[in-house]
């Protein structure tokens, strides 16, 4: 469905094209390692898919279109509005895939082309390099990547009423953004050494423990999930994780470790005495706030009803903490691994 | 490829010991400090184990050590300081350009190499905040902030809009227009009218009304047009178009 709050323009633009990116482009991720071929993860134009790092720096992304024939119509259209700007064909427009990292500041070009190109979508068009080397763009597991599919205008026309004419004035755009699920959460398994499992009474199979952060620093006050709470791994353990992160085992134990520790926040956030009085605006910048961004994949408007649903359905909360974090592949993964079979 | 990390729950612990201890800033400490609480990991989707080479960062610390045991360098002015830093953006990025972007995207490592290389210059440079007890946020890989990210940063904008580094120490009294205007904005992305507007504000320093004039002419363009389409000469066009606008009071 089309976004409805559309940007304004000074002038007329692509607009059947604008409703063609967001109907029809996605983005799909398809991790290639571990057991097998695992499905492929689609993100929806103007939206966030949540991969965990091995996967953003690892898995083939590409641009996707499900059917071509579409493509025949929107090349007309880019015609008739290319000769209304006074040009002969759609040749005055180009097709730009953008990378962006906002950590590392930087914004690469990875594909143009022209109206001429767009079949190549079909199927799915890989962003790697043609000698299967990734782009910097795709090199980012810590922040993950935006990226920005526009058309624009490729050269300086004649200004004309209405009609747009400055160099990269942009005609139609989406955006596709890969985030791993804990970015911004600040989370930093612990190494549950003998001298700490002895100072916090543990035994030796006791394998993780969440111990809530001496600092004397509140659910609500926290900024990062660190600041509020240790989550203690067993020391050889992590250090095997840390070795082996590729791991279909190794990747399964790091997901479920940093679910853990969510469902620990979930759990205390129900222990909040005013628990029901919280606003969105009062835990919005927090840890808290993050943790809906995450389950909200990032959507605003959907913050609200998340901070519900923590409040009163706190299993439904957890559920969705497992899809975004894609639990059952990481299960599936490793499973066929110890037993064998396919997924 | 494995590389080391810094939490940020460590470089909290050593912002407070610096507090109580300035000393504790100290190569020879700061190194003490990364050995004892330092971690190693592996980059995810690595296979490769070896550790980068981080010798040429390592040769900078040396040579950044040197430059503040000269005495005349401890009572330098915010000039002197500010144009050091210009120095070593290019320098920084020199250093680590070449480390694999896997790594570079990892807030921890640059908490490392803040704590293990930079602490005497972060320090230097921001002894200010230092009296004010908020050093903690200038070795936070934070990246408008944080030393050695801003130096990397700054040095990459400028590389990658030029292809050398002249530009970076160029503009005196700069650290604030690379941080608010460039860095911190799309501006800086789009590197050849990054390059331009440096360039034009290099030739004929711009004073600071104008500059934020000239930077809102240049940001409302964002609404409408991807300035990253933009090579040199239309880039330099562009500004000289917008710096005669924002002098002329016209938006």
């Amino acid at each position: 469905m089309a976004v409805e709050n559309r940007d304004l323009r000074p002038f007329d633009d692509l607009s059947e094209m604008q409703t063609w990116l967001e109907e029809k482009v996605t983005l799909h991720v398809c991790p290639n390692e571990g057991a097998g071929q695992i499905e492929h993860l689609v993100c929806g134009a103007g939206s966030t898919l949540r991969v965990d790092p091995r996967t953003l720096a690892t898995a083939d992304i590409k641009l996707h279109i499900d059917k071509d024939e579409l493509v025949t119509v929107q090349r007309d259209f880019a015609t008739q509005f290319a000769k209304r700007l006074g040009a002969k064909k759609h040749d005055i427009f180009s097709i730009v895939l953008y990378g962006t990292s906002s950590f590392l500041h930087f914004t690469d070009e990875i594909i143009r082309w022209g109206f001429e190109d767009l079949s190549k979508m079909h199927g799915g068009f890989s962003l790697l390099n043609p000698d299967g080397s990734r782009p910097r763009s795709l090199r980012l597991p810590h922040h993950g990547t935006e990226f920005h599919l526009v058309v624009i205008l490729n050269s300086e026309l004649k200004p004309q009423v209405g009609l747009p004419h400055r160099l990269g004035t942009w005609l139609a755009r989406t955006t596709f953004r890969l985030a791993d699920p804990a970015e911004g959460m600040g989370f930093t398994p612990r190494h549950l050494t003998d001298e700490i499992r002895a100072e916090l009474k543990l035994s030796s199979q006791t394998a993780t423990f969440p111990q809530i952060n001496t600092d004397g620093i509140s659910l609500l006050e926290a900024d990062l999930l660190d600041e509020f709470v240790l989550f203690y791994v067993d020391s050889p353990t992590l250090d095997r994780l840390s070795a082996n992160p590729l791991h279909p085992q190794s990747a399964l134990y790091q997901t479920q470790i940093f679910i853990d520790a969510l469902k620990f926040i979930v759990a205390e956030f129900q222990h909040l005495e005013n628990k029901n009085e919280l606003r969105l605006s009062d835990v919005d910048k927090k840890l808290i706030g993050r943790l809906l961004r995450v389950v909200s994949s990032d959507n605003p408007q959907l913050l609200q009803s998340w901070l519900e649903i923590l409040r009163n359905q706190p299993a439904l909360f957890i559920a969705e903490i497992e899809d975004i974090c894609k639990y059952q592949t990481r299960l599936d993964e490793s499973l066929v691994l110890m037993l064998g079979g396919n997924k | 490829m494995n590389y080391l990390q810094l939490t940020e729950i460590d470089v909290n612990e050593y912002c407070e010991l610096l507090k109580s201890n300035p000393i504790s800033g100290t190569s020879s400490a700061a190194k003490a400090f990364c050995a004892k609480k330092a971690k190693s990991v592996t980059a995810p989707g690595s296979t490769n184990l070896h550790f980068p080479d981080l010798s040429a960062v390592e040769k900078l610390g040396k040579e950044i050590d040197n430059y503040l045991s000269d005495p005349r360098t401890a009572s330098a002015g915010n000039q002197e300081r500010e144009q050091y830093e210009a120095e070593l953006c290019s320098k920084t990025h020199l250093a680590l350009k070449d480390l694999p972007y896997e790594v570079l995207d990892d807030p921890k490592f640059w908490q490392y190499l803040a704590v293990n290389y930079f602490s005497p210059f972060i320090m230097w440079r921001e002894v200010g905040a230092l009296g004010r007890g908020n050093i903690v946020t200038y070795f936070k890989a934070t990246p408008y902030y944080g030393i050695p990210l801003r130096l990397f940063l700054r040095g990459q904008a400028v590389f990658e809009g030029t292809g050398s580094y002249d530009l970076g120490a160029a503009i005196p009294m700069a650290t604030d227009f690379w941080r608010s205007h460039i860095l911190k904005v799309e501006t800086g992305r789009a590197r050849q009218i990054g390059s331009a507007f440096a360039e034009t504000h290099r030739d004929k320093r711009i004073m600071t009304k104008q500059l934020r004039n000239l930077a809102k002419i240049i940001n409302k363009m964002w609404a409408n047009v991807y300035l990253y389409e933009y090579d040199s000469k239309n880039a330099r066009a562009f500004l000289k178009d917008s710096r005669k606008r924002s002098e002329s009071g016209s938006r």
